[in-house]
């Protein structure tokens, strides 16, 4: 066997754990009014529900005594690339007993990592679990992904798409129709019809900014 | 290097250290805003959330590649001539060959973006990384296997038809390697979007933003008027009772690339909400959740996972395996083993003394023992071809014979002359005594055979005339570790043989 290098430091074990009090089917629901409410898609039919898995997210739990107040911070133990997980706060305790068969993603980062971030006097340190349920969902064939938070229910989106302020099929016609007319009458009659062509593209190019705020617009006029 | 050792071993694992603080990022950030055709005010309304430095881990396996290549390339001439161009390529440089060892989700990052050199060790748990998963074994595999395909890649640069392809590698270093990013998630108007920052060189590496809504509407609107126009135009014209300078045909082929440009303009400018930036995040769009659960061994996985603990062949000792060599000894019964993933075979070794004309020549000098792989191969020709005058002074090694390999740490600059030289002369060797102190052996079996091979199909190339056909069968009956005399004279190395 190979010598193992001196500097490798004892695995660190998970203490404690948040429980999850949400489950499967709720955290479905949840993600379903979530998407809902960003007003992404405009029926129901155009989403798709995917896979919820849920996944214990190894977090060091720093108490620290800053002046009259006891603080606990929470920074995680493993990388991550998903968003909202470096500074998660909690107004509970974890449970010191643990569900069964707990797995974490592995631990990768020590706390002294975080030491030179973390103010106040030291009273306590451990590393937490912190179940997320992660559901995957489709619209038009692009596939997505919600963190939910499985004891408190916090939606936490990743990278989705959201609505935008115009509306592609207005400008589509606005832009199509009365070419096509006039192209028509310019042919049949007279070809100098052809240069109200050319003002009408010159019109809609200058006030394509106010075709972009339509949609804000109204948005603001019926809020 | 232990590529043939099981996983469990641990890999050398190296860190770029992080070069971009947090404000350098940030300010590399904001100009990003302001560059391309991004939303306008994306510089004033973006709201960066968190910004955090990571270390993703890569597999990194560099190679000496080594190969040659014959064949032909014809170019045909308006004459009807067809001139041939015949080619004998040797490759012989380093390849490098890496991939993202996490799994990096809709980032869609593979490879590693930077270069060989700056790394220092990586300490686990003193900065924030990703887990590096998945086999070394397989890594490994597939390490070797892309590096086959960029040597053979190279070799046939300038040939069309290869008639001859041979490739071969020594490798020098599988290892995983952390390089740092700094992570920045933003929002703008309700959506979130990300960007990662190189944090040794302080490039984007890639992100996503919001696209300029103005400009997307105004391409959406000269499509669309420019198809209008053409549909229009072509109905006109159709409908229309009178003669045209264009025939019917060519309406209609107008009125159909209107219909055409439009049904392409929708869906281009409507789906361009976001842009990526250029660099290794070439899969952004397959936004798959980014998740690897720890897995779990089953029991019967338990049962037929091979042994990790190997032992000598001779004495059953455990063997231990110093970091950096291959063929190690038995630290019971000093015998040299060769120890790979199928397990550990024994090897015959011998030092061979020096001959009486070399004592005689170098009285008041020690020579060096170099460890060198002899195979006992017999090579049958089958299809030799070659272009031009093949006519040459030097030996022909095919048949019978002993190929020597060097083993040791030495440079190949020096070592392949010696490896050539032996293997023409094929000394007799006389056994001496057994040495106090030998030098590392750095080859394997299995790479050093793969030399052997390659060490007959160079020579055959060096020859005169170009080489176009060479099949053979190449057959090794038996191997052995020689240590041989070299003695050291100035700048060259004499030998003792």
């Amino acid at each position: 066997m190979s010598e193992t290098p001196l500097q490798t430091p004892e695995k660190p074990t998970v203490q404690a754990a948040f429980l999850p009090k949400i489950d499967e089917e709720g955290a479905k629901a949840l993600a379903c009014s979530w998407i809902e409410s960003q007003n992404i898609s405009s029926r129901k039919q155009q989403y798709r529900i995917g896979r919820a898995v849920m996944i214990y997210y190894p977090f060091w739990e720093f108490i620290r005594e800053d002046g009259s107040l006891t603080k606990t911070v929470y920074r995680p133990a493993c990388g991550t690339l998903m968003t909202d997980l470096q500074k998660i706060q909690r107004t509970i305790s974890p449970n010191e007993a643990l569900p069964e068969n707990l797995t974490t993603l592995p631990i990768t980062v020590s706390a002294e990592y975080y030491y030179p971030e973390i103010h106040g006097i030291p009273r306590g340190e451990r590393l937490a679990a912190v179940p997320f349920w992660l559901i995957s969902y489709k619209i038009n064939k692009s596939i997505y992904m919600l963190k939910i938070d499985a004891e408190t229910g916090l939606v936490l989106p990743e990278w989705h798409p959201f609505k935008e302020r115009v509306s592609w099929r207005k400008i589509a016609a606005v832009s199509f129709i009365p070419l096509v007319l006039i192209s028509l009458v310019a042919v049949l009659l007279h070809p100098a019809l052809f240069i109200l062509d050319a003002a009408v593209v010159i019109f809609l190019v200058y006030q394509s900014r106010m075709f972009s705020l339509i949609s804000s617009r109204e948005d603001e006029n019926g809020s | 290097m232990v590529l043939e050792r099981a996983a469990e071993d641990r890999i050398v694992e190296t860190m770029y250290p992080a070069k971009i603080t947090k404000g350098v990022a940030d300010k590399t950030i904001q100009k990003w805003f302001s560059k391309g055709i991004k939303a306008p005010d994306l510089a004033k309304k973006a709201h960066i959330t968190e910004n955090y430095l990571l270390y993703l881990p890569f597999w990194r396996f560099i190679a000496q590649g080594k190969a040659v290549g014959c064949g032909y390339s014809e170019y045909h001439e308006s004459t009807g001539n067809v001139l041939r161009n015949v080619f004998e390529e040797l490759v012989d440089e380093e390849f490098v060959w890496t991939e993202c060892a996490c799994d990096t989700g809709k980032y869609g990052i593979r490879e590693l973006w930077l270069d060989p050199g700056g790394e220092v060790p990586y300490i686990p748990g003193t900065v924030a990384s990703m887990d590096a998963g998945g086999s070394a074994v397989d890594a490994s595999t597939r390490g070797r296997e892309a590096v086959h395909e960029m040597i053979r890649q190279k070799m046939v640069q300038r040939i069309e038809t290869v008639t001859l392809d041979k490739t071969f590698l020594i490798p020098k270093v599988f290892e995983i390697v952390y390089a740092p990013v700094w992570i920045a998630h933003y929002t703008y108007e309700g959506g979130h979007f990300t960007v990662i920052v190189d944090g040794v060189r302080g490039e984007i590496l890639g992100g996503t933003a919001p696209a300029n809504l103005t400009a997307r509407t105004r391409f959406m609107i000269l499509s669309f008027a420019a198809g209008g126009l053409m549909i229009g135009t072509a109905l006109g014209m159709l409908l229309h009772t009178g003669s045209f300078a264009v025939s019917e045909l060519v309406q209609i082929i107008i009125l159909l690339l209107g219909v055409a440009l439009c049904m392409a303009a929708y869906p281009a400018f409507r789906a361009g909400k976001t842009v990526e930036a250029s660099g290794t995040m070439k899969n952004i769009d397959r936004l798959r959740p980014s998740l690897r659960v720890p897995k779990e061994l089953t029991d019967y996985e338990i049962l037929t996972r091979e042994n990790s603990i190997l032992t000598c062949p001779v004495c059953g000792a455990e063997v231990e395996q110093p970091w950096g060599e291959v063929v190690t000894y038995c630290s019971a019964c000093g015998k040299l083993l060769d120890v790979t993933t199928d397990g550990v075979e024994a090897i015959p070794h011998l030092v061979a003394e020096p001959n009486l004309l070399s004592r005689a020549a170098m009285e008041d000098k020690e020579p060096q023992y170099i460890p060198f792989w002899k195979f006992e191969a017999e090579i049958d020709i089958t299809d030799y071809l070659t272009e031009g005058d093949f006519a040459t002074g030097l030996p022909s090694i095919e048949g019978k014979r002993s190929y020597y390999i060097c083993a040791g740490d030495v440079p190949r600059y020096l070592s392949e002359p010696w490896e050539i030289d032996l293997t023409i002369r094929n000394p007799e060797l006389q056994a001496g005594a057994d040495l106090d102190e030998r030098l590392s052996i750095f080859i394997n079996k299995k790479t050093a055979t793969e030399l052997a091979e390659f060490l007959y199909i160079r020579y055959e190339a060096q020859k005169p005339g170009v080489l176009q056909v060479l099949r053979y069968n190449f057959r090794v009956s038996a191997a052995e570790i020689v240590y041989i005399p070299y003695y050291k004279e100035e700048s060259s190395f004499i030998p003792g043989v």
